[in-house]
């Protein structure tokens, strides 16, 4: 007989049974031959002292450098749910489509009278400039220019007169111009490209023949100023909200449905329906949308645009957004619109823009909670005004929100809105 | 890794009501975030150190093949779709990689001799564990007796005895007996999900790997 050899005793039987891997008929089959084989109840007792002392082994203990080592490999892998390129190309197009068609309009050589009579426009405001600078790209500046000293056979739409008087006058200036229509045109065109339904468009003003008195930045919604013009739907749902519709899938859908609770969103914050002028509104959202831009461009990765609710004291009442919120305490946080985040707690509310990824987090972290604690359905009486879902988050979920709020977000939260509660 | 610098914030108190604490990390990694693998790799660095330790049953290629196993599993975290337990998906990549390790030549000229006969498992001799030349242990007498020595020997003979035979042991043979024996004491359905085994494939090699052991470490005596 050879060594691991015993083709004559039910090695395998015995194996199994220690394991308690063995079917009842095989343990019968088993029980009667140990009856009359000693070597096999040896066999049985040796399998089991063997194991016990394998499990009991020592060995060398990892080195303390491993996990750092392991860490410091890591390659940065950024993933992206697989979107199809039609679905990435289309935001753009529609907005390069739109874009076109305003220059086309302006830029006409046969001057043809506006479709329908130009409305008055209403006495420049302070923040009108602001709004040629961000809308206005390169060729729709030169267009403005030709329009404006071309010869006006035709009654062609009046341009704003703050549009007018920018036109560059020395070389020097125009390619100053050009470089910040260049700059807005590009944040422009990315938030289209991003399928936010960022409000910050030209289109609207200029096409109607009508600068909207309250247009503020609408990345930074002012105290009492009029809510954004919620932009066309071309660009379609944001990316991390398509990617994770499980997380938000409490929104409604279709245009008007979701342009309803953009305005309920903006209400609920105290963005719309305070008391105050529309002037002060406007030099309000000047102002806030000056300094937003000075932050955007100082630090546009990751500053982020910090929406301030104003007073955030007990005075204020935050009423609660539609959007399911992660109760990670002290914080409530909620992906609202644009692509901002809202954190709460207690008195304290404000927001933040978000980058994708982050975003993602948010909602993945959301998700996960949601599936592992889902939160009781609201009730059926009250819908509009029905208590927005909150939702445990789960310890994992809780140090993301953490350190998204305390460490990424920040100093965004703070530059806004006062010190963030700990 | 700018995830990695930034200050790390009080763990949560422990919730007993979670039932997986665990896929929450695994949804965030794949997602790309460091942190949460790191957090991964906190709670099964061990368990992984000491499988493929005990495959392998050396220090320095033990942490060649951790480290490997882990950052592959990094890269092929976006692919883990969460049919199986993380825990066995990476266990499965860990086994893999020490196996691979062990099939290299080198290794394989570094290794002590197998004492044991080809067992005509066909993935065990490709593995090409047996090399020629393998002194052979004594042939022991057909009148054995019932009462084995393993039985009187003391517990740290033993463990000496045991150590030796392990390292001569088949590496593919020492995975399945890692995976059993090495604490997690995991079913027969698990260790074959985590080795891509048949269940009759793992029970059978089991049961080489222990009357082989046994007789070896008998042999020796």
């Amino acid at each position: 007989m050879k060594p691991g050899e015993r083709p004559n005793h039910p090695v395998e039987l015995l194996s199994a049974s220690i394991d308690g891997e063995i079917r009842p008929a095989e343990a019968a089959a088993l029980e009667a031959h140990l009856e009359g084989c000693a070597e096999c109840r040896g066999l049985r007792e040796d399998f089991r002292k063997l194991g016990g002392t394998i499990s009991e082994e020592t060995h060398p203990a990892a080195p303390a450098d491993l996990r750092e080592r392991i860490l410091a490999g890591l390659t940065s892998r950024t993933t992206t749910l697989p979107v199809p390129f039609w679905k990435q190309a289309m935001p753009l197009a529609a907005a390069a489509s739109l874009l076109m068609a305003v220059l086309l309009w302006l830029g006409r050589p046969d001057r043809l009278p506006p479709l329908r009579a130009p409305e008055p426009l209403p006495a420049p405001t302070a923040n009108a400039p602001a709004e040629a600078e961000r809308g206005l790209s390169k060729e729709g500046r030169t267009a403005a220019a030709s329009s404006a000293d071309g010869q006006r056979e035709a009654p062609a739409p009046p341009l704003p007169a703050p549009l007018v008087s920018r036109v560059p006058t020395d070389r020097g200036a125009g390619k100053r111009a050009e470089k910040r229509s260049d700059e807005a045109g590009r944040r422009m065109e990315s938030r289209f490209a991003s399928g936010s339904a960022t409000p910050v468009s030209p289109a609207p003003a200029m096409v109607g023949g009508n600068a909207a008195p309250a247009a503020t930045d609408a990345a930074v919604p002012a105290p009492g100023a009029m809510p954004p013009a919620p932009a066309k739907e071309t660009a379609g749902p944001h990316a991390f909200d398509r990617q994770n519709e499980g997380a938000d899938s409490k929104k409604a859908s279709g245009p008007e449905a979701e342009k309803e609770a953009e305005l309920q969103r903006l209400r609920a914050l105290g963005y719309i329906g305070s008391e105050g002028s529309a002037a002060e509104s406007a030099a309000a959202g000047s102002a806030a949308g000056a300094e937003a831009r000075e932050r955007l461009q100082a630090s546009p990765a990751r500053t982020g645009l910090a929406g301030q609710i104003p007073e955030p004291a007990a005075t204020m009442q935050v009423a609660t957004p539609q959007s399911p919120g992660l109760f990670a305490p002290p914080y409530t946080v909620r992906l609202v619109a644009d692509r901002r985040m809202l954190v709460q707690s207690g008195p304290y509310a404000c927001t933040a823009w978000v980058d994708d990824a982050d975003g993602r987090r948010i909602a993945a972290a959301l998700q996960e909670s949601e599936r592992v604690r889902p939160p009781s359905p609201p009730p059926a009486a009250a819908e509009a005004d029905a208590p927005a879902t909150v939702i445990p988050a789960t310890p994992e979920a809780r140090e993301v929100i953490l350190r998204l709020v305390r460490v990424s977000y920040r100093r965004a939260l703070e530059s806004r809105c006062g010190p963030l509660p700990n | 890794m700018p995830r990695m610098s930034e200050e790390r914030v009080a763990d949560a108190p422990p919730d007993p009501d979670l039932p997986d604490p665990e896929s929450a990390l695994v949804l965030l990694a794949q997602q790309g975030d460091e942190t949460a693998f790191a957090r991964l790799m906190d709670r099964h660095l061990d368990r992984v150190w000491t499988l493929v330790w005990r495959v392998l049953r050396h220090r320095e290629d033990t942490e060649d093949v951790v480290q490997e196993a882990f950052l592959s599993a990094w890269r092929a975290l976006p692919g883990f779709r969460r049919e199986a337990r993380f825990s066995t998906w990476l266990q499965t990549i860990a086994v893999s990689r020490a196996l691979n390790h062990r099939a290299r030549g080198a290794e394989r000229v570094r290794r002590a001799s197998s004492p044991f006969a080809p067992s005509g498992d066909p993935a065990l001799e490709r593995a090409g564990t047996f090399p020629a030349g393998a002194p052979a242990l004594p042939e022991p007498a057909d009148d054995r007796p019932a009462a084995s020595p393993l039985r009187l020997l003391e517990s740290a003979e033993l463990r000496a005895r045991l150590a030796l035979c392990l390292e001569k042991l088949p590496a593919a043979w020492r995975a399945v007996l890692a995976l059993r024996e090495g604490g997690d004491a995991q079913s027969y359905g698990e260790i074959a999900a985590t080795l891509g085994l048949a269940l009759g494939t793992v029970r059978s090699r089991l049961a080489r790997a222990r009357l082989s052991l046994r007789d070896c470490v008998e042999g020796e005596s």
